[in-house]
């Protein structure tokens, strides 16, 4: 039944969404009084109460709860705390900055990985899976932020090739894409080199040499469907980490799009658009979740009767 | 009916298997892990200057024979800043991938021994965990509930219980369905040791290679929370936090930033493989 | 192929493996057969006496720890069916699917390849091939996913076919089916066969002639109906003295129906 493996697949994300919206809320309401970090500290408690009535918090708890719910259902975060506009209206500004260095981020890792995990296992025996196998591990082990200073050190101070900060031209996003992409290619390298090499020693491509299949058909065709369950996986990591990680690597860099956004009002307590991306992003990550799903049912056939 | 089930890889059951890594690397990690150990334990005696020691005359100076890594840009010594940043570092990773073993062990036994009800309960959050990016989750929390330690270890915790707990309910399912589990339980022996005979010697194993392979991502979480000012903040340092503060002197004391990555790199790097060698040793045991 | 040619010799045909610890072991010792096209020779033995060696030595199978020494010549392709054939298909992949890989490594262009695997898998007897041709292996049976490996590797065109333990796993009436469905193929296209087998019932119905081999060695081989009848060789004759004693079972084609 592929249609009822959906239904159960899409009530299980709608669960999660809900479960995050319902903790962001409960967060905010008992970790303090966001009336307090915006009024200035010596007001008189005339105001303050006056901000607590136009905010809504003195209404019971559960009333509270409806009103953010209804809120959401119509695209209403509240507004930022610091910026008149919309909460919602801030983060949907950004992202265009962040799509423009995680979606070329996401393609570069997923080529270069999948490629590299190839062709280690293609050559497990020898020198170039080894060397292919070892670079995976050590850029596997640098955290991102480490590999985007030196990337600024070497290219950025030293060589002058690229500008360090700022998104001003096509050349401004070389550093921050590469940064972003070169430590999850090195993980995807590892799990495909991994999957590959359990793949090509099962017994249907040892069939496959036996009816003269050739080397790279094998690898390709026979070996690497049998080895997408893991590489899948992975991928669908790495594309939900795109809006996730790209925190880091835009306060580095100083680019423009919702990961700075995210750090910066969480320095600022601005709690709206904090919680505005939270729900955000972690409806994004939901819906990979349930794409990957579906790719692996995809796959494998014999998951389909699931 | 032809249930192929998943394939036997022919290699694993073949004892001829190549070993994936040379042992030189297994013996720097084991090497690296020791070092980091003993920093740890014993880094109050062996940094030359006290936590924090500014000196603004000495800022932002080459390493050299008096400062080994330099000083920064307080005029601290960064070599014994450094050291205090691992024990910051490796006590928080460390505290959180207990804890997040912990929780994930235990739930994912539970899931695994009782099956039924608990189990889809489990399993249920165990869903709605990965569907959550740690990261996110980690920033939101920090700005709700603060940055101290406690709830830095609490947040990473929270952060990859759900893998140890897949793993942990699998092991356990495989244990509790096995045959001579099932034998002893009909025999009348007491539950209570079953699972002291026969479930725990069973889990040491899996449960510590997933500890170990978890430490890595914890110590790359903390470094990148405390890169952002939102996990470990002055007067702590962490290697994360050295790497934040120290970024905008990049270009001209590189210095105070690379010392504290590479050693977040070393560390990572030789737990990782240490890690993966666990896990094929016990993958061979097995097979 | 015409009846009757040598298809494969071997001379003074040995396997040594190199284990890990660097020690070698020899697993097949001076083995000297010879097949006929058209004729079926099944090669008998217990587990580890280096039948599924010798059959992949002669299909070139053998992973690169094993040396091979001695003569070996094969006239045209060599097949191999895997024992396990639920395991040999590729889970991912539809039966048709199989058997066209195999087409399309001969070089068989696209558009004439879909026509030509129905066609192999008719010829293996997969009822229903239209039907059938479109199921993935974890939806056949044990007899239907032998029949689909069978066509597969009858559409790499072989000339010797090499069956390993084709009928370990199935039940009585599907062994007597493909039993006699091998023969009848090994007749029609003159392949050469060689059975690997530690039945000797099943050795007796398929094949013309009987290799006996014990610990890595070829004791005894020769005319099915002579080995039964007269066997020479102590281990041999504790072979045939196993069997149920109801005469000797006849061959596939000798059971008039």
């Amino acid at each position: 039944m592929l249609a009822r493996s959906i239904i159960v697949r899409f009530l299980r994300s709608m669960a999660a969404i809900f479960i995050v919206i319902t903790l962001v809320f409960f967060v905010v309401r008992v970790t303090g009084d966001p009336v307090r970090s915006l009024v200035p500290e010596n007001a008189p408690q005339a105001t303050v109460d006056h901000y607590r009535e136009v905010f809504g918090l003195n209404a019971p708890l559960w009333e509270q709860y409806i009103y953010y719910l209804r809120g959401i259902l119509h695209g209403d975060f509240g507004a930022s705390y610091f910026d008149a506009d919309g909460a919602l209206n801030i983060v949907m500004q950004r992202i265009p900055a962040t799509l423009q260095i995680a979606l070329p981020a996401f393609f570069l890792s997923t080529v270069l990985g999948l490629s590299s995990g190839i062709l280690a296992a293609a050559h497990s025996g020898d020198r170039v899976g080894r060397i292919i196998s070892s670079t995976a591990i050590g850029f596997a082990a640098l955290p991102n932020f480490v590999v985007g200073i030196v990337l600024i050190l070497v290219l950025g101070v030293q060589l002058h090739w690229f500008p360090a900060a700022g998104n001003t031209s096509a050349n401004s996003m070389v550093m921050p894409v590469l940064t972003m992409a070169l430590p999850p290619a090195a993980i995807l390298a590892r799990v495909t080199q991994t999957s590959m090499a359990e793949a090509l020693a099962l017994p249907c491509v040892a069939h496959a040499h036996a009816i003269h299949v050739n080397r790279w058909r094998r690898i390709l065709a026979h070996a690497l469907p049998n080895a997408s369950r893991s590489i899948i996986t992975i991928v669908g990591f790495d594309l939900a980490y795109l809006v996730a990680g790209s925190a880091v690597v835009e306060v580095l860099f100083g680019w423009p799009g919702v990961g700075s956004l995210f750090v910066h009002a969480s320095e600022q307590n601005d709690y709206a658009v904090v919680q505005c991306i939270v729900v955000v992003v972690t409806i994004s990550v939901v819906i990979v979740h349930a794409l990957t799903d579906v790719a692996y049912r995809l796959v494998d056939p014999r998951l389909r009767s699931m | 009916m032809a249930l192929t089930g998943m394939q036997t890889p022919v290699a694993a059951r073949s004892r001829y298997r190549r070993r994936k890594f040379p042992t030189w690397s297994l013996k720097i990690s084991l090497g690296i892990v020791a070092v980091v150990a003993l920093v740890t334990v014993f880094g109050h005696f062996l940094a030359p200057q006290p936590l924090g020691a500014v000196a603004m005359t000495q800022r932002l100076q080459a390493p050299s024979a008096e400062h080994i890594f330099g000083t920064d840009e307080l005029g601290r010594d960064i070599l014994s800043q450094l050291i205090y940043s691992i024990q910051t570092s490796v006590v928080i990773a460390g505290s959180a991938t207990l804890l997040s073993g912990f929780i994930g062990g235990l739930l994912g036994a539970l899931a695994g021994w009782f099956g039924g009800a608990v189990d889809s309960t489990v399993s249920f959050f165990i869903d709605v965990q990965s569907s959550i990016p740690a990261l996110i989750l980690a920033l939101g929390a920090l700005v709700f509930f603060g940055g101290t330690p406690a709830v830095l270890v609490v947040i990473l915790a929270v952060e990859g219980w759900e893998r140890i707990a897949r793993v942990t309910r699998a092991e356990v399912m495989s244990v509790r369905r096995s045959g001579y589990v099932n034998s002893t339980l009909n025999l009348g022996v007491s539950r209570f040791t079953t699972v002291r005979h026969h479930l725990l010697p069973a889990l040491v194993a899996p449960l510590a290679v997933q500890l170990t392979l978890a430490f890595p991502s914890k110590i790359l979480l903390e470094s990148a929370l405390s890169f952002l000012g939102l996990g470990i903040r002055p007067p702590n340092t962490s290697l994360g936090q050295m790497v934040g503060s120290g970024e905008q002197y990049l270009a001209f004391a590189w210095w105070i930033v690379l010392v504290p990555g590479v050693a977040i790199f070393l560390i990572s790097l030789a737990v990782g493989i240490i890690g993966d060698h666990f896990q094929d040793r016990m993958i061979r045991n097995a097979g | 192929m015409l009846a009757n040619e040598n298809v494969l010799t071997t001379e003074g045909f040995g396997v040594t493996v190199t284990l890990p610890n660097g020690e070698t072991k020899v697993l097949l010792r001076d083995v000297s057969i010879s097949l006929k096209s058209g004729r079926a020779i099944a090669i008998v033995g217990e587990s580890g006496s280096g039948k599924t060696t010798l059959a992949k030595a002669i299909a070139g199978l053998l992973p690169t720890t094993m040396a091979v020494d001695g003569a070996l010549s094969t006239v045209g392709l060599v097949g191999y069916m895997f024992q396990d054939a639920g395991n040999a298909l590729n889970p991912t992949r539809r039966a048709v699917w199989q058997v066209e890989e195999a087409l399309r490594a001969l070089g068989m262009p696209r558009a004439r390849r879909r026509a030509a695997a129905l066609e192999y898998l008719q010829r293996a007897e997969v009822p229903d091939v239209d039907r059938y041709s479109r199921r993935y292996p974890h939806q056949l049976s044990g007899g239907l996913a032998q029949r689909v490996l069978l066509a597969a590797v009858l559409a790499a065109n072989p000339s010797i076919l090499i069956a390993d333990e084709p009928t370990s796993a199935l039940d009585v009436t599907t062994q007597a089916r493909i039993a006699t469905l091998l023969r009848r193929l090994v007749k029609e296209e003159n392949l050469g066969m060689i059975l690997i087998t530690h039945d000797l019932t099943v050795a007796a119905q398929i094949c013309d002639d009987i290799a006996v081999m014990h610990e890595g060695e070829l004791v005894e081989q020769g005319d099915t109906r002579k080995i039964l009848e007269s066997p020479q060789h102590e281990y041999t004759r504790k072979l045939v003295g196993a069997l149920p004693h109801r005469g000797l079972p006849a061959r596939m084609e000798e059971k008039a129906d």
